[in-house]
């Protein structure tokens, strides 16, 4: 029989943030829980000096990582094996600064990229980590950047695209919303306004635009009880003027500040706690689309293909891509009242292992919507799904409050 | 149940002059391939504009969403049975300008009186 917070679930929330690594952001939690797999404070990378830059507590919320760093594939390609081509390399996750040293050719500058925060500058992020699921082996799906990770979210596949350019000549493989609705569900994805809209599906926005709604409403349906059975939450992607004034980037993509994405995740997680119904019957997943260049520890372990080759031209690497492997860890917290507090999921090299990617958000809403469901990749079907995560017997009446200044 | 205060992000936090990042230039390219019409686009010559700020960038990201949301719409008006399909030509509304935001000035200091000086002094 299944536990109770799994009987009563009815709707699934994502909220995807971009580019932040899960050292960078959440690294320095392995001082409070040894269980999760963050920082000794003993990694570093060699600069182009061959001096050692040691990881350090000195993350800013802004400023620090402008230029952009690297995050397209020949870039990350080099942050995870240093530059090593051969064919029995390992993943020794040594190569951040030197792609780093790359965009600015400033040594100093370039050792930026180890920086992390201490858990007190995001408490957000933290304290949910700490009471909820933390996820010590979720792994963006391609070492690559936004577009095509963003799209294994949505379809458990970027069709054989490892760069920006994602447009879905495979029509066979449907998004999670498109499967939803097919099957008499609902599903949503909420942008945060007109001016910063959707990233990655504006296939969907061209063809099928009652999926997606916009981030009051999401509050609204919060507040009304009538959210989707799947939402989708994106972030604000730029500083522009809204109505009411100055709307800042909540989206965490290096430059923005990183104190407005965490005001972002607390108004997602107030407005789902402020229901109490939605709340027991409800299962929050945040995470970021992939590291944004920035250093993890860890090395990316191998993954059942997708059937999808990305050829050395698309590549950059004058390698082709059998996405085979995943790309670099980031942060990921499920949050449930019906989640024990403290639970750490074990991540690779640790025993009872589990390693999730994006494509185990479609795995996950289809296993709880639509039972077996044929036409998706063999990827999509072998990811880690996360909701036996959620295994009191009895809701949790001591889940935080924020309160938004 | 603990309660932990979300401090407010600084105003200085707010740039829309800051230049935009590659993934809101391609965003812009999607919504444009997006809002063309099939007979228009070239899939592997995405269109690049000259886009300078983030706030400009915001705009025509308003503008083109606006746009694909309103030829869906138009589709969906009733054609006379058998009617074929109907694709008018579409072209893309130029760049929104915007104005560059204007950084708060400093104040100037006042020049110190003699009497402030001796104020200081002690």
């Amino acid at each position: 029989m299944p536990p109770p917070g799994f009987d009563k679930l009815k709707h699934i929330v994502v909220l995807m943030m971009e580019n932040r690594s899960f050292d960078h952001m959440l690294g320095a939690l392995k001082a409070v829980d040894a269980r999760i797999e963050g920082l000794t404070g003993n990694e570093f990378n060699l600069d182009t000096n061959g001096k050692e830059a040691p990881v350090k507590a000195q993350a800013a919320f802004q400023g620090q990582l402008d230029p952009d760093p690297d995050h397209h594939f020949p870039g990350v390609d080099l942050q995870i094996f240093d530059g090593s081509m051969a064919p029995d390399r390992i993943p020794t996750m040594g190569g951040f600064v030197k792609s780093y040293f790359a965009e600015r050719r400033d040594v100093r500058h370039s050792r930026l990229i180890m920086n992390y925060f201490t858990p007190e500058k995001l408490p957000v992020l933290t304290t949910l980590a700490l009471e909820f699921a933390v996820f010590n082996g979720w792994f963006s799906s391609i070492p690559g950047p936004t577009l095509c990770n963003r799209a294994f979210a949505h379809y458990g596949t970027s069709f054989g695209h490892v760069g920006m350019n994602v447009f879905y000549p495979n029509t066979a493989i449907k998004s999670i919303y498109q499967r939803l609705d097919a099957a008499g569900k609902t599903a949503k994805i909420y942008y945060f306004d007109t001016k910063s809209s959707t990233m990655e599906v504006v296939n969907l926005l061209q063809h099928q635009p009652q999926f997606f709604g916009i981030h009051e409403q999401f509050l609204a349906d919060c507040k009304a009880g009538q959210l989707p059975d799947y939402s989708f939450i994106e972030p604000n992607y730029s500083d522009h003027d809204g109505d009411a004034g100055a709307l800042l980037a909540s989206d965490q993509h290096p430059d923005h500040d990183v104190r407005e994405g965490e005001r972002l995740i607390a108004s997602v997680y107030n407005a789902i706690k402020g229901n109490a119904s939605l709340w027991e019957s409800t299962a929050l997943l945040i995470t970021y689309d992939e590291h944004g260049g920035i250093y993890d520890h860890v090395g990316p372990p191998a993954c059942t293909p997708d059937g999808f080759v990305s050829q050395p031209a698309d590549t950059g690497t004058g390698k082709p891509f059998m996405f085979d492997r995943l790309g670099v860890r980031v942060p990921a917290i499920l949050v449930s009242p019906w989640i024990p507090k403290g639970t750490v999921v074990p991540g690779a090299g640790a025993p009872g292992e589990r390693n999730f990617e994006h494509a185990s958000i479609p795995a996950t809403v289809t296993s709880l919507f639509l039972g077996n469901y044929d036409e998706r990749t063999a990827r999509e079907k072998q990811a880690q799904t996360f909701l036996d995560l959620l295994t009191l017997n009895q809701m949790r009446v001591d889940a935080p409050d924020f309160v938004l200044a | 149940m603990a309660v932990i205060k979300v401090p407010k992000t600084p105003k200085r936090a707010f740039d829309k002059n800051r230049r935009p990042s590659a993934l809101l230039l391609d965003q812009i390219a999607h919504l444009e391939w997006a809002a063309l019409p099939a007979s228009q686009r070239k899939p592997h010559q995405l269109p690049k504009r000259k886009v300078k700020t983030e706030a400009q960038a915001a705009e025509r990201v308003g503008q083109l969403t606006a746009l694909v949301l309103e030829a869906k719409a138009a589709e969906a008006v009733e054609l006379p049975v058998g009617a074929p399909p109907v694709v008018t030509p579409v072209t893309l509304p130029p760049l929104p300008r915007v104005p560059p935001a204007t950084r708060p000035t400093k104040r100037r200091r006042k020049p110190r009186t003699k009497a402030a000086k001796r104020r200081a002094r002690r």
